[in-house]
């Protein structure tokens, strides 16, 4: 029993060997070295965040003929070693063997110093992967040219032919070599069976960075901190270090300008949130966010990215506009004349100090305001104050409904700004009648003793039943003959009556018609009165042309337009003997002026045949 | 509204004018001149108002507004042409018969005559000049 637990634990470790064996075979990517972990410039008390390890500046003096500075250094924030530092014969220091600094130089009381850690850090990543190859084989990987030559007993004879001229080698399993520091090539295993050998090329890594920056808006208040978040990606395939993020605005106030990152893994994503907060801004403007990321490799060469962002800010006051229908009844299911409308304005100022505001809100011509006497006011805001106007509004006739925007107008540094509240698209329907009375005359120019037709005509514009008395009258001057001046009834929503009515002119002179009027009583009981316009009729006594035209004259050029058209005779005796008259004598006139020379050509004639 | 205003006069006087003128041509002259001066002097007579108003509708004015043409100036020249028409239709029509009729009257009293006393005065030879080239142009 012990005996074949023995060999399944020796079997058991066989075989994790060969596990093992593969990972501890790709150590040859890793490689011990000092890893840039980024540039600093620090004032005496200020620190280094480095990975494990952290650099303060405690002292720098500047008085001795060459400037020196402390500079200590933590390990996980214990306190392990003070260094006397300057920019010539001791610039260099290293703590440890991990860490080392170098001091590049002390200019008013500044110290500018590079950090390195020691450290084995994956450096080489697979160029061309594990490759069989048999004696003449050729594998290339950029300008690099691998041969195997011979496979035997003693190895693999590899030619490897690169910049640097031609290299022969034997090469046994798993060993490799590295040209230049630039290419790496191995030998994973040589079957001596097939004489098949398999091969793989490194090259050094890279790090690759990319930025990306969001906001949790892109609209903001004045004076109000932006979410501004920048994601770091190292898409590359090595490790990147000394990360510095700084941030500017165009406008804005940037909470922390500068951020530091030890070091960013490949494939690994980094967050870095900034606090912004935006300008005070009696307009709105656009704001410009702007990042910088820089971080190095182990080599210490330089990876930028730069990124930016705009966002939009808003004035510090603001005015919001709220209207709310209320119902006379809450069992009521539309919204009657009998009920009201609720305007709640809400003015908010962000800035940081007190403004006066001539706040002005306009209502459809319509309503009536209940509780306040205009839809004005002076408001006073503090410094980051809110204030709440709120009053009703009536509506005193039926229709559909929107209501502008609200102002706010105020004065910031002998300027005048106005905002707006937000246009409101809601239409808000009011149930009711609304009648509309139109009277109209078929002939507006009269004369004397000539008839004309009037015609008044109620609408009902609303959207329900109404009932109404409508009524005419007829002025002096005119004559009723025939027609309706009075009709009583109801009118359905959307329904017109019309009635109409002779009359004849009187006297010369205009006449003014009187209003019509229209007596409404709604479903609701409610009763209101509707009057139509007042058109003017024009009456003449004169007939003849001649007098014709010389009240032509007289007349308004309006009326003059349309009477020179139809000239319209009242008074039929008259004319019938003096237009006659007229009419035969031009004709006899015509005729005897035609006839002169057939008369006298017959005379002549006559004459000479007598 | 104006240019069918138009429309409607100009029917209206050009049927006037067409009748007018088929009397003339198949009835009489005199029954048309008749026709012409008594239909819108009875027009006027029987609906003075309408036919007033009818004759004094302006539809142009010519000259920036100083000219007006009204439907009164179109009978007018209405009347001037087809009175023109039917005086000088009369006139030529008694004038054409009577040349006729004294040609037909000269070659009678010279055949029965047998002779024919040349005439030295001037009457004589204008007399024989509308013979011989009289209005039937033979």
């Amino acid at each position: 029993m012990a005996v074949r637990t023995l060999v399944v634990l020796i079997l058991a470790i066989a075989m994790l060997s060969a596990l093992v064996y593969p990972v501890s075979a790709y150590d040859i990517q890793y490689e011990s070295l000092w890893i840039f972990q980024g540039t600093y410039e620090l004032a005496a008390g200020n620190r280094a965040e480095l990975e494990g390890f952290t650099v303060k500046v405690h002292s720098v003096d500047m008085d001795s003929a060459e400037p020196s500075a402390i500079v200590l250094v933590y390990r996980n924030r214990d306190f392990k070693r003070s260094f006397f530092m300057d920019a010539s014969a001791n610039s260099e220091q290293v703590y440890d063997n991990e860490l080392k600094i170098n001091v590049l130089g002390i200019n008013s009381g500044i110290v500018s110093l590079e950090t390195y850690k020691q450290k084995s850090e994956r450096v080489w990543v697979t160029s061309v992967p594990k490759t069989n190859m048999k004696a003449g084989d050729t594998l290339e990987d950029g300008s690099y040219r691998i041969k195997l030559k011979e496979v035997g007993e003693s190895g693999a004879l590899v030619s490897i032919e690169g910049k640097n001229g031609v290299f022969e080698e034997t090469y046994q399993s798993g060993s490799y070599r590295k040209f230049a520091g630039e290419f790496m090539v191995r030998v994973i295993y040589i079957n001596q069976n097939t004489r098949d050998v398999s091969i793989e090329t490194f090259r050094p890594g890279a790090p690759a960075l990319t930025v990306d920056i969001l906001t949790d808006k892109i609209v903001y208040g004045s004076n109000e901190d932006i979410s501004y978040v920048l994601t770091l990606t190292n898409s590359g395939t090595i490790p990147l270090h000394g990360i510095t993020m700084t941030t500017g605005s165009s406008a804005g106030v940037v909470g922390e300008p500068k951020l530091q990152q030890a070091v960013l893994d490949p494939l690994k994503v980094k967050k870095f949130i900034v606090p912004v907060r935006t300008p005070v801004t009696p307009v709105t403007r656009n704001i410009l966010i702007e990042s910088q990321v820089t971080g190095y490799d182990y080599k210490g060469n330089a990876y930028s990215e730069p990124a930016s962002f705009e966002v939009q800010v808003r004035p510090y006051i603001s005015i919001e506009k709220k209207v709310e229908a209320v119902r006379k009844s809450p069992k009521d299911s539309e919204m009657g004349t009998d009920g009201h409308f609720m305007i709640t304005l809400t003015l908010k100022n962000t800035a940081g100090y007190r403004t006066t505001l001539e706040v002005r809100d306009e209502l459809p011509s319509s309503m009536i305001p209940q509780d306040v006497e205009r839809t004005e006011w002076t408001v006073l805001l503090d410094a980051g104050a809110t204030k709440v106007i709120s009053y009703t509004a009536k509506p005193t006739e039926a229709g559909s409904f929107t209501f502008r925007p609200a102002t706010a107008q105020w004065n910031d540094k002998g300027e005048t700004y106005i905002m707006e509240s937000s246009p409101l698209t809601d239409a808000f329907i009011v149930r009711g009648s609304k009648v509309i009375v139109e009277k109209s005359t078929v002939s507006s120019y009269l004369y004397t003793g000539e008839m004309t037709e009037i015609v008044v005509t109620a609408l009902n514009a609303g959207n329900s039943n109404v009932r109404i008395t409508l009524v005419d009258s007829v002025p002096e001057g005119l004559a009723l003959i025939s027609g309706q001046l009075l009709w009583e009834g109801d009118l359905e929503a959307g329904a017109s009556k019309k009635i109409s009515y002779v009359v004849k002119a009187g006297t010369a002179g205009n006449v003014m018609l009187p209003a019509a009027r229209a007596d409404c009583t709604d479903v609701e009981g409610k009763k209101y009165i509707a009057v139509s316009d007042t058109p003017v009729i024009y009456i003449d006594d004169v007939l003849t042309t001649e007098n014709n035209q010389i009240s032509n004259e007289a007349k308004p050029s309006s009326v003059n337009a349309q009477t020179s058209k139809t000239p319209d005779t009242g008074n039929a005796e008259l004319t019938r003997i003096e237009a006659a008259g007229f009419l035969l004598s031009a004709f006899i006139t015509l005729f005897s002026l035609l006839a002169i020379i057939p008369a006298l050509m017959y005379l002549a004639i006559r004459g000479v045949y007598r | 509204m104006e240019i069918l205003a138009f429309i409607g006069c100009a029917m209206l006087f050009i049927t006037f004018a067409l009748t007018v003128l088929f009397i003339l041509i198949k009835i009489s002259s005199r029954l048309a001149m008749l026709v012409l001066v008594a239909v819108p002097l009875f027009a006027v007579i029987i609906m003075p108002g309408t036919s007033v108003a009818f004759l004094s509708y302006e539809h142009f004015l010519f000259a920036k507004g100083l000219v007006p043409v009204n439907n009164f100036h179109i009978l007018l020249m209405m009347w001037s042409t087809l009175t023109g028409i039917i005086l000088y239709t009369e006139f030529l029509t008694w004038y054409l018969t009577k040349g006729k009729r004294r040609k037909e009257e000269i070659k009678a009293s010279d055949a029965s005559e047998g002779a024919h006393k040349d005439g030295n005065d001037i009457t004589s030879k204008i007399k024989e000049v509308f013979l011989k080239q009289g209005p039937s142009g033979k």
